[in-house]
C-alpha cells in the first residue's frame, strides 16, 4: 500500500474499522483511475472530498474535520 | 490504554457503572424479596423515572450536534420515542397507584406506547440507512428481512392468531395486545437487526459503539413489550414482574449509548 493510502486508512480505522477504511480509500483511488498504492499528494483533495461525503451522514462535522486534519498532519 | 479507555469519558464510565449496579440491586431486591417492597414504586414509577432520565441525556446528546447534521435528527427521534414511552410508563404507574389495579387495555398509556412505536422504526431505519455510503446494504437488508419474516410468522402462529381468535376478552383488547408483539418484531426488532448487521462491518470502529448500545436497548424495550402483552393476555402479569426490568435495561442501554456518542464524536485522538 502507498504511503498516502496507508496514512488515510490509519486515520479512518479507529472510526470505521480497518475493512471499511480500506474500502473508502480504495474506492477513491478507483474513481481516480489508479490502484490504491499509486495515490499521491495531488490526490489529497479527492480523498478529502470522498471522506467528507461518506462520513457526513454518520459523524459530526467536527469529527470529520479532525480526521482530515489528522491526515494532513501525518502527510506533512 | 485501549481505544475505548482513551475515548470514553470518566463521566460515562461513572454513570454506566453506577447505573448497572443500581439496576442489578433493584431487580435482585424485587426478585428475592417480592413482598418487602412496594412493587408499583419500584418497577412502574422506576421505569418512568429512568425513561425520563434517558430522554434528558439523549436530548443533551442530540443538541451537541449542529442543525442539519443527521445525528441530531436521529437522536432527537430516539429522544421523542423514549419520552413517549416514559409518559406511557408514568400513565401506567399513575393508574396502578390510584386504582390498585392494572389499567384497562387499551388505556391512556397505550396512546403513548403506540406513538413511540411509530417513531422508533423511523429513527432506527434512518440510522441504518446513514451507513449506505460505507457498507453494502443488500446483505444487512436480506438478513434483517429474513429473520424478521421468520419470527413474525412464528409469532403470528404461536401468539397473535390464538390471541385474536379467543372469545374470552373484548376484541379491541385482543387487537391492542396483539399489536405489541407484532410492532416489537416488525417496527423495532427488524430495524434493530438491520443496524446490528450493518455496523458489524465496522468492526471495532468507534462510530458503531453508540449504536450497539442503543440498538440492543431498543431491542430490549421491544421484547419486553411483546412479553408484557403475552403475560397480560394470559392474566400472568403483575407489576414488578421480571419483564419490567427489561424495559429499564432498554432505557439504561440507550442512555449509555447517548453518553458514548458524545464521547466518540468529541474525542480528538485517532489512534
Amino acid at each position: 500500500m502507498g504511503q498516502l493510502a496507508e496514512i488515510c486508512v490509519a486515520a479512518l480505522e479507529p472510526y470505521i474499522g480497518r475493512v471499511v477504511a480500506d474500502t473508502v480509500v480504495r474506492a477513491t483511488a478507483l474513481s481516480l483511475g489508479k490502484p490504491m498504492d499509486e495515490l499521491c499528494m495531488t490526490d489529497l483533495p479527492a480523498l478529502r472530498k470522498n471522506i467528507r461525503r461518506v462520513l457526513e451522514p454518520v459523524a459530526a462535522r467536527t469529527t470529520i474535520e479532525n480526521i482530515i486534519r489528522d491526515i494532513e498532519v501525518r502527510v506533512e | 490504554m485501549t481505544a475505548a479507555e482513551a475515548v470514553i469519558s470518566k463521566c460515562t464510565k461513572g454513570v454506566a457503572g453506577a447505573g448497572a449496579v443500581i439496576l442489578v440491586l433493584y431487580s435482585a431486591a424485587a426478585a428475592l424479596a417480592p413482598g418487602a417492597f412496594d412493587q408499583v414504586f419500584l418497577s412502574d414509577w422506576g421505569g418512568a423515572i429512568l425513561g425520563f432520565a434517558a430522554a434528558a441525556v439523549i436530548l443533551r446528546t442530540a443538541l451537541y450536534f449542529e442543525r442539519g447534521e443527521s445525528l441530531r435528527t436521529q437522536w432527537l427521534l430516539i429522544c421523542a420515542a423514549v419520552t413517549l414511552w416514559a409518559f406511557g410508563d408514568g400513565m401506567f404507574a399513575l393508574i396502578v397507584s390510584s386504582t390498585h389495579a392494572s389499567p384497562a387495555v387499551p388505556g391512556p398509556q397505550d396512546v403513548f406506547y403506540v406513538a413511540g412505536y411509530v417513531l422508533i422504526p423511523i429513527a432506527l431505519l434512518m440510522i441504518a440507512y446513514s451507513y449506505r455510503r460505507l457498507v453494502d446494504m443488500r446483505w444487512p437488508v436480506f438478513v434483517a428481512g429474513g429473520i424478521t419474516a421468520a419470527f413474525a410468522g412464528l409469532m403470528w402462529l404461536a401468539v397473535i392468531q390464538p390471541s385474536l381468535e379467543t372469545t374470552t376478552t373484548d376484541f379491541i383488547e385482543r387487537v391492542t395486545l396483539a399489536f405489541y408483539p407484532l410492532a416489537a418484531l416488525v417496527l423495532a426488532l427488524g430495524p434493530v437487526i438491520l443496524i446490528i448487521v450493518t455496523i458489524t462491518r465496522l468492526g471495532a470502529g468507534r462510530l458503531a459503539w453508540p449504536w450497539w448500545l442503543a440498538a440492543v436497548g431498543a431491542g430490549a424495550v421491544a421484547i419486553s413489550s411483546a412479553v408484557y402483552s403475552y403475560l397480560t393476555f394470559n392474566s400472568a402479569y403483575t407489576s414488578g414482574s421480571l419483564v419490567d426490568y427489561g424495559w429499564m435495561l432498554g432505557y439504561y442501554l440507550i442512555l449509555v449509548g447517548a453518553l458514548v456518542e458524545r464521547d466518540v464524536q468529541s474525542a480528538r485522538r485517532t489512534s
